[in-house]
């Protein structure tokens, strides 16, 4: 990030350690349909909906049962297309399941928006949109393209959950992040953190399919992000050498 | 072997090289078409450039081979489709670096296709155009569909600049794009009685979430009170369309509680009972039509009846 020297200082770090403490204290407060119905077992791990026919690993740095199969819901529900396969997901035992912002999946959110009303309380859901700035991997960003970064992303947060009919999403995350800078940067951090300790979301993650590497590295450095999700598998129709991750 | 088998030997194998070297020549005139309309679209956006702006960086093409470097997991909601390729640029405000205008043309080869993916993208919340066959604004970011092309014009924000800006932007490029003019099948097709408006949608595959649906229109009508769901598909012939048939009834058995048939003046509906819902779907010809997820039995046969009866001829 750039003038890190005169913002590294005490004030902004307390500034965020307390925005990060307001996180964990200010959802205790919100409790909502959600958290009602959520299972704790004696380990503290958050199970819902479990079935036999599935089998469930702890989700990153949550405390989250996650079905092994996850439902991807982005291109899957555009134009409502697999709208009937969730209850067949669902019926199997998946109770993960991963969307992302109309700016980059039009309308799935939306089509999701009845089968989270119908499970709200059985399934566990992602969303995730974009940070709208131009920035090549390896430049850093500036103060005002953090601040530019951080605002859009939060306003995207909030269309997500208006566009999906709920308060509350279980994560969200910085979509096909490639650049380091972004995500080491407090300004975006600071949004997450008051959008968990105003209870619209639990956990911070990340989605990257480029410069993985060093995407990853700065999440590990940085202790803000729960759950990232990498590109592997190479798609369908792309040709030419595979990608380095 | 006789003369007149020689000459007749002969003739057939000059008529099977002519014919070979035809379709080649039409093959590479169509690729030059295609690569000239490419080059077309690079030089034009040029001059499409908002005043006071500029292009950042360069215009860009993309094949379906590497559309996922510029939209990753959605390059396949377009392959889908068969996209042939996608141009793509930015617009960057030289005042405000921060002010952007993302264009993406998506060619999608036929007007299907590219109905397709404009249906598929259209949500609720969204202000009608008039640019091309169809378009709208949702915030300062426009979406249209004419002839062959899908065109995306994304605004960094939703100020009331980028929205002039990005309406001037859609006008331009919506006037150097050409279309054939032929109508869609579907569209064609479907009753417009009692339709909503902006509800009918194009799958090319995968349509109603079922892997033997393809080439499918799906729309949404007003009965009464309420709204009932449509699904027509073109088969390839009378005996695909039967086919069709016997998979949804072999869906319906495997997922819903039962199925029951009933023929009404020559014409069978089945009736899928999804368990809480009512699919009914028949056939005509080399057509594939019903309703779906209706809640009452009764409405859906309904439905089914008066769809099929309104269906426009081809």
């Amino acid at each position: 990030m750039s003038n890190r020297g005169e913002r590294n200082s005490v004030n902004r770090r307390d500034f965020v350690k307390s925005l990060a403490a307001a996180a964990v204290i200010g959802p205790m407060l919100f409790v909502s349909e959600i958290k009602k119905k959520v299972v704790f077992d004696r380990n503290q791990r958050i199970r819902r909906h479990e079935q036999p026919t599935m089998t469930y690993r702890k989700l990153g740095r949550t405390n989250f049962m996650s079905s092994r199969l996850v439902f991807g819901c982005g291109a899957a529900l555009a134009g409502g297309k697999g709208v009937r396969l969730l209850d067949r997901a669902f019926e199997t035992g998946i109770n993960h399941y991963d969307v992302g912002s109309n700016v980059a999946y039009r309308g799935s959110e939306r089509s999701l928006a009845p089968f989270l009303k119908a499970h709200r309380g059985d399934v566990w859901i992602v969303s995730k949109a974009p940070l709208r700035i131009r920035i090549e991997p390896e430049t850093p960003i500036t103060l005002e393209q953090a601040k530019s970064a951080a605002r859009s992303w939060s306003t995207l947060l909030d269309g997500s959950l208006k566009d999906l009919q709920t308060d509350h999403i279980d994560a969200y995350y910085l979509m096909g992040v490639k650049n380091p800078s972004l995500i080491r940067s407090e300004e975006i951090y600071e949004v997450f953190l008051k959008a968990k300790s105003s209870g619209k979301v639990d956990y911070f993650g990340l989605s990257a399919h480029e410069n993985t590497q060093k995407v990853l590295e700065a999440a590990i450095e940085t202790g803000w992000y729960d759950l990232a999700m990498i590109g592997i598998t190479p798609p369908v129709g792309m040709t030419g050498t595979p990608k380095s991750w | 072997m006789s003369q007149w088998a020689k000459l007749v030997k002969v003739v057939g194998i000059v008529v099977l090289v002519t014919v070979a070297v035809l379709v080649v020549i039409k093959q590479r005139g169509l690729h030059e078409q295609r690569g000239d309309t490419t080059r077309r679209f690079t030089e034009v956006l040029a001059d499409l450039t908002p005043k006071g702006w500029k292009i950042y960086n360069h215009v860009l093409q993309f094949t379906p081979g590497n559309l996922y470097k510029q939209i990753n997991g959605r390059a396949e909601f377009y392959l889908a489709y068969d996209v042939i390729g996608m141009t793509f640029t930015t617009f960057e405000s030289r005042a405000d670096k921060e002010q952007f205008i993302d264009l993406s043309i998506y060619d999608m080869g036929t007007l299907a296709d590219a109905f397709g993916v404009y249906s598929n993208e259209l949500t609720e919340a969204i202000i009608p155009l008039h640019f091309g066959r169809a378009s709208y604004r949702s915030g300062a970011n426009y979406y249209i569909w004419k002839g062959q092309y899908y065109v995306q014009i994304i605004a960094s924000d939703t100020t009331k600049n980028l929205r002039k800006i990005g309406m001037d932007l859609a006008q331009k490029v919506t006037d150097i794009l050409t279309d054939s003019g032929e109508p869609v099948w579907g569209l064609r097709m479907l009753p417009q009685m009692d339709r909503t408006p902006g509800s009918v949608k194009y799958f090319k595959v995968d349509a109603l979430g079922l892997d033997f649906m393809g080439n499918t229109y799906t729309a949404r009508y007003s009965i009464g009170d309420s709204e009932v769901s449509v699904f027509l598909s073109l088969r390839e012939s009378v005996e695909t369309s039967q086919h069709v048939v016997e998979q949804y009834v072999e869906y319906a058995n495997r997922y819903g509680k039962n199925v029951s048939h009933l023929t009404e003046d020559g014409v069978e509906f089945t009736i899928c009972d999804m368990g809480g819902t009512y699919d009914v779907i028949f056939q005509k010809g080399s057509i594939v039509g019903g309703v779906i997820t209706v809640k009452n039995r009764d409405l859906a046969l309904r439905a089914a009846r008066d769809f099929r009866r309104q269906l426009r001829h081809s």
